[in-house]
């Protein structure tokens, strides 16, 4: 019974030392974390966020200390002589004390997996995730602010909306309300325009919102309505913001009035479709067509045009004879050149020019806009571009983001990529871009003299591994980017070779760094997928990249499991065989020196670490991964149970 | 009698145990690199005496001092009759040891390098992408300082930090790096230099590597590439060398490739200092004066070691005997560097050099002793435990 109560005696005090220890590890990652936030990393908004990703990641960066600090105490201070003598004086035996340590030992040691495996990682992702928010904050405001300045207020309500979709700020909102009320709203529109903004509009309520304020027709013109209030006028900014109307870009895809149906391709039939809807200059443009391409509906198709002729005779009344004329004239010119563009668009178009044809398209819909065919044409060259290239406006706005500099791999054995700045852009829809910046491609021939240099400025990944350097600017034709090659001191500019496949998954290579210690937060499973990874295209020579760092770091973590377990079995025993005597024997005076404890087990922990680590990176350049990964656990764990021997034979006097 | 005679096979077991452990693993990080030489081009004896013999005597020298922190602990506390006598085991055993190694092996100082070993394979990894770490400058010229580091520096704090690391003198106007810079510091300066462009980003990719020379060195340095065949590899005694014609001089450490940082460079630099202990006492080319010298030394350890002893509380002895320990590692080669290089002009010969320095040690460790006695005899020892 008495020998009872002096384990539970013991067992309590372990409970308490494991508590205060453990909450005073807590406390302190409160603290440090409350006191290591970055206003200039980080937007004070995010503060708990990051106040708690960042405390969790403190707390397990100290867990391992903070495990051997309590099982010191414990065993060399906290349980003391005065503890074994038991009222009948029976003996306690050692494995008895040491129970409830040894206990806590495997739940500290399973404690410690989980963590490093799956609650650091998580924490870790959400401080770079607080970072990029932070960092895209930062950016929007700083730019819709400039904006502002410039009296672009149209981009600076962008901006500062992009800025208020990521942070609350009532001041910015403000701001945002003002930038939107001195944007100039559309006072009047075709009815083909409105058409395609109601269109657009998801929601009945906006249509109907919209239909109201653009109520007044005059001659084919809706009005705005006068004395527009600020909240509607508000809505109506982000309603029609919301369907790129503002954007000076050129729309990603052109729409018609989506009145005819996509199916109809005949001119013949369009061109009916348009006489009806009263579009003569359009359907003129159709029959002119079918009189020159189908004999058989030529007669009616001439009669038509007559028709049109008629009509539009009708329309322009007001007109003189001679103006009449010179229109008509200028009207069948304009056909005419039409006819022109779309052939040399359509040149281009098989040429594989796309860019050129693109802006050709865009000069026939000048003209025209309602044209099918030109509509057709516009849309799929812009498709093809966006496949095969990078847009001038957009690698410029990634230039203001934070990239990561100086990329060098090899593409095969004679030839090595150069990449000075690539950035990672995320799009609204949580998708990413990369843009690369100062690109450089250098082949050797097979006695590895320079063959050839290829530059470009810029470049855009299109895929994981399919990087285009070609660049053009929607908004000026004469404005194009290839890349160049320097060959025996010629250079030409390269207009049909701008894709290049990298043998690296841009994902990988953008977050892959030589930074061992970043890598050791890995989870063991992730390492062992980046180990076993593929470089393709590479003739075994993995694009340079040396993957034996990553087989270190999976035996190191693995190791340190180990560490942390047997590191706490010899500190058990240890701290026992040099306990202190009796409480109250060390001077109270004297208690600042017991720093040194913590110190000491600091120093032993990061040493065997840093052994560990030496060891397995010279090893893992030498021994196939598997055996190193047998002698690693066989190691530790002969290191384990030595321990398990010496905590054994620990006797209590 | 008996009992010291237990006591001195103990402590054989002790020194024998930690020789294996330390010999174990300096061998197997070495010799496990060997396996990067092709079979044919492995010279053995070059390689007993290039690597075996000095694995043994750093070990044996590394051994020697852990075990007199162990033999005090496991030992001396518990001793109290002869204890003058048990006190001198592992001195003497120890000068024995030293007495031996140093006349089976009788190496100078860089005879007893495990970095002896000259063949590139060794110390470089084929095939790999590797970044380039420039030497930080010593001195800098006023104005390539001022205009183009200085001046370049947007941060603040930045600026202050290299102004404070670089010293003007204010005779040559040069800029000189502050002697007591720690490697935390360096690595700051490093990655300051090298944002501001004044150091340029230099990748290099090795192929083909054979003992003296590199068949193919791919180098990447300001932007451009450029590539070197049949490059030679010179060994100096800490270095290795490796000229690219036209564009750059290369130093390396000559260290087995670890090509990434444990993380922790504080530990990292105390680690490096611990591993010139055993070189201190090659730093006298005299048997008999490396013998006394171990003899003093491991007295005046012990006297110190064994002086640190909070008999209520243990544990707080081990952890301040092991800061000690840490420091007469540490400290050890650069001590003897000193006092060699400021007696230089004094003391005439290894032997006499040594000799004068063991003489200080056991006077200090006598004083030490001398100390501790009196005061426990006085009692104020006893109060403060």
């Amino acid at each position: 019974m008495a020998k009872d109560e002096n384990l539970s005696k013991i067992y309590f005090k372990t409970i308490i030392t494991f508590f205060v220890v453990f909450i005073s590890l807590l406390l302190f990652s409160f603290v440090y974390s409350n006191f290591s936030f970055n206003k200039i990393t980080f937007h004070p908004q995010f503060f708990f966020d990051f106040f708690k990703a960042n405390s969790v990641v403190i707390f397990f960066n100290n867990y391992f200390l903070c495990s051997l600090l309590f099982l010191t105490l414990t065993y060399s201070l906290v349980i003391n002589s005065k503890d074994l003598i038991s009222k009948t004086g029976s003996k306690l035996l050692f494995y008895q004390i040491s129970s409830r340590g040894l206990h806590l030992l495997v739940f500290l040691t399973i404690f410690y997996i989980i963590a490093l495996e799956f609650i650091v990682p998580s924490a870790l992702e959400k401080i770079d995730a607080i970072k990029n928010s932070s960092l895209r904050a930062g950016i929007s405001l700083r730019n819709g602010e400039e904006a502002y300045e410039n009296k672009d207020y149209v981009e600076a309500a962008k901006f500062f909306n992009e800025y208020l979709s990521i942070i609350d700020d009532v001041t910015i909102e403000e701001k945002f309300r003002e930038a939107k009320n001195k944007i100039v709203l559309p006072k009047k529109m075709r009815s083909t325009e409105l058409d395609a903004i109601l269109k657009s509009s998801k929601n009945e309520s906006d249509k109907l919102f919209i239909k109201e304020l653009y109520e007044k027709e005059i001659n084919d013109y809706f009005y705005l309505k006068d004395n527009t209030s600020t909240e509607e006028k508000n809505r109506l900014w982000s309603l029609l913001n919301g369907i790129d109307y503002f954007d000076k870009a050129a729309p990603i895809e052109y729409k018609d009035d989506g009145l005819i149906s996509d199916i109809i391709t005949d001119y013949g039939q369009l061109a009916e479709i348009f006489f009806n809807k009263r579009d003569y200059l359009t359907a003129w443009y159709y029959y002119q067509y079918v009189v020159e391409a189908d004999t058989a509906k030529r007669a009616e198709a001439q009669n038509k045009i007559y028709l049109i002729k008629k009509a539009l005779k009708y329309q322009k009344s007001d007109f003189s004879e001679t103006e009449f004329a010179e229109f008509m004239k200028n009207k069948e010119s304009e056909i005419k050149n039409i006819y022109n563009l779309k052939k040399t668009a359509a040149n281009y178009l098989n040429l594989k020019e796309y860019q050129k044809a693109y802006f050709v398209y865009q000069d026939i819909l000048g003209i025209n806009k309602n044209l099918r065919d030109a509509l057709n044409g516009i849309n799929l060259s812009r498709s093809e571009l966006n496949k095969i290239s990078a847009e001038y406006s957009d690698i410029e706005k990634a230039k203001k983001y934070v990239g990561k500099r100086n990329f060098v791999f090899l593409l095969d054995q004679h030839s090595t990529i150069y990449i000075g700045n690539i950035v990672k852009t995320y799009n609204e829809d949580f998708t990413y871009t990369y843009y690369l910046y100062d690109i450089k491609i250098n082949y050797f021939d097979a006695k590895t003299n320079k063959r050839s240099l290829i530059k470009a400025d810029f470049g855009q990944m299109k895929t994981n591994y399919l990087a285009t350097f070609y660049c053009f600017d929607i908004s000026d034709r004469n404005r194009e980017f290839f890349p160049t090659i320097t060959e025996n001191g010629v250079t030409k500019v390269l207009k049909d070779n701008y894709l290049y496949t990298i043998p690296i998954d841009i994902n990988t290579l953008y977050n892959f760094s030589y930074d061992y210690e970043k890598t050791l937060t890995f989870p063991i499973v992730k390492l062992l997928r980046l180990k076993n990874y593929k470089f393709t295209g590479s003739n075994n020579n993995n694009a340079g990249i040396n993957m034996d760092f990553v087989k270190t770091a999976i035996l190191d973590k693995i190791s340190r499991y180990f560490i942390l377990f047997t590191l706490g079995l010899l500190t058990i025993s240890l701290s026992w065989r040099l306990r202190s005597k009796y409480p109250g024997a060390f001077p109270i005076s004297l208690y600042p020196i017991l720093l040194v404890i913590p110190l000491f087990l600091y120093f032993v922990i990061k040493t065997a670490l840093y052994f560990s680590t030496l060891t397995f990176s010279i090893l893992s350049g030498c021994v196939d991964f598997t055996i190193l990964l047998i002698i690693a656990v066989a190691f530790h764990s002969i290191l384990s149970a030595v321990s398990a021997i010496f905590l054994a034979v620990t006797l209590v006097e | 009698m008996k009992r010291l005679l237990i006591n001195i096979i103990k402590y054989c077991i002790i020194l024998l145990v930690l020789f294996i452990a330390v010999f174990s693993f300096h061998f197997l990080i070495n010799i496990i690199n060997l396996t990067k030489i092709p079979k044919g081009a492995i010279d053995t004896t070059g390689i007993v005496n290039a690597l075996i013999v000095p694995i043994i005597v750093q070990s044996c020298y590394v051994a020697l001092l852990l075990s007199l922190f162990i033999f005090n602990y496991m030992i001396l506390n518990g001793v109290y009759k002869f204890k003058i006598l048990n006190f001198f085991i592992p001195i003497v055993i120890g000068s024995l040891a030293v007495l031996s190694v140093s006349l089976l092996f009788n190496r100078k100082i860089n005879e007893i390098t495990i970095r002896n070993i000259k063949d590139a394979r060794l110390y470089f990894s084929e095939k790999s992408i590797f970044d380039y770490k420039e030497t930080l400058k010593k001195n800098i010229e006023e104005k390539d300082f001022e205009n183009n580091v200085i001046n370049k520096i947007k941060d603040e704090k930045n600026r202050v930090f290299v102004s404070r690391m670089y010293i003007k003198d204010l005779y040559s106007g040069e800029y000189f790096l502050n002697k007591k810079i720690s490697a935390l510091e360096i690595n700051k300066i490093l990655d300051i230099f090298y944002s501001i462009d004044y150091y340029k980003v230099l990748k290099l990719y090795f192929e083909d590597i054979r003992k003296e020379n590199i068949g193919l060195v791919k180098v990447l340095y300001d932007k451009e590439f450029y590539n070197f065949t049949d490059v030679k590899v010179e060994f100096l005694e800490d270095k290795i060398l490796v000229n690219l014609p036209g564009l750059k001089n290369l130093e390396f450490e000559r260290n087995y490739s670890q090509e990434y940082s444990s993380g922790n460079i504080f530990i990292e630099s105390i680690l490096k200092g611990v591993k010139n202990f055993p070189y201190s006492f090659y730093i006298f080319d005299n048997i008999l004066a490396r013998v006394i010298l171990w003899f003093a030394y491991s007295f005046l350890a012990l006297s110190i070691i064994n002086s640190i002893n909070v008999k209520l509380y243990q544990l707080l002895s081990v952890s301040i005997n092991f800061f000690v320990l840490l420091f007469f590692f540490y400290y050890t080669y650069s001590l003897f560097n000193l006092y060699n290089v400021a007696v230089l002009n004094f003391i005439p010969g290894d032997f006499i050099k040594g000799i004068t320095l063991s003489f200080a040690f056991i006077i200090t460790g006598s004083l030490v002793q001398f100390g501790n006695w009196a005061l426990v005899k006085t009692g104020i020892w006893e109060k403060t435990k």
